[in-house]
């Protein structure tokens, strides 16, 4: 997947599970600040994610997780087989 | 009030209990109980993991069942003697939230299903929040 395809299919997930607006989803939207996401909803998310890297997400990078960007930077670095590159 | 009977598998990813449904047991009434009941079984049984799980430690772990997604229920009710089969497989967790996804099944036939989110070892709700500090 090329990096607009990880935001789409991301976008796609934000939008299903947690019923966004399309329209509000910004890479730069923080998840709690900006989409009202909270701890049960990231759980959510980080299932959905193993669901696309075929990974489970290391709890510890799930902890710096902040943006949409974010998501997206973990989830190419996981289908890449980088690892991680969030940034702490 | 304690709903499963047994704890009869387990690894330390996946779980699997029992119960007979009795006529004395919570929620039956006239010979039935309420498939909803359902969930509190897979809270009961992934509880039942994370007891078994930190036996070393009885009385220093407590949890709590957070919220569910894509509960399916195959039958409105079950019935006194139905022998349950509860089974949970951890999908993701981490040292204060995790998620299960869990089936019920009678005679190999699947009447409930859900994802339960619990928090577990007396977490606050803070553990799995992006930004939140280590």
């Amino acid at each position: 997947m090329t990096r607009a395809e990880i935001y789409q299919r991301i976008t796609g997930i934000l939008v299903k599970t947690f019923e966004l607006d399309p329209a509000d989803i910004r890479p730069e939207s923080r998840l709690y600040e900006d989409l009202d996401l909270d701890s049960i909803d990231a759980v959510d998310m980080f299932v959905e994610l193993h669901e696309v890297t075929g990974r489970r997400i290391d709890p510890q990078v799930a902890r710096k997780i902040r943006t949409v960007q974010d998501i997206v930077a973990l989830v190419e670095a996981e289908l890449s087989g980088a690892g991680v590159a969030v940034d702490s | 009030m304690l709903l499963i009977d047994e704890l009869v598998h387990c690894t330390p990813h996946d779980v699997t209990c029992t119960v007979t449904v009795r006529a004395d047991a919570p929620f039956v009434v006239d010979g039935r109980v309420p498939a909803l009941v359902s969930l509190e079984l897979f809270a009961q049984t992934v509880a039942a993991l994370h007891a078994y799980l930190h036996r070393d430690h009885p009385g220093g772990q407590h949890g709590k069942l957070l919220g569910t997604r894509e509960l399916e229920l195959a039958v409105d009710h079950f019935h006194v003697g139905d022998a349950l089969t509860i089974t949970g497989h951890e999908l993701w967790h981490d040292e204060h939230l995790a998620q299960f996804r869990c089936e019920l099944h009678r005679n190999g036939e699947r009447l409930a299903a859900a994802a339960i989110s619990v928090a577990h070892g007396g977490a606050q709700d803070q553990g799995a929040r992006p930004g939140a500090p280590p």
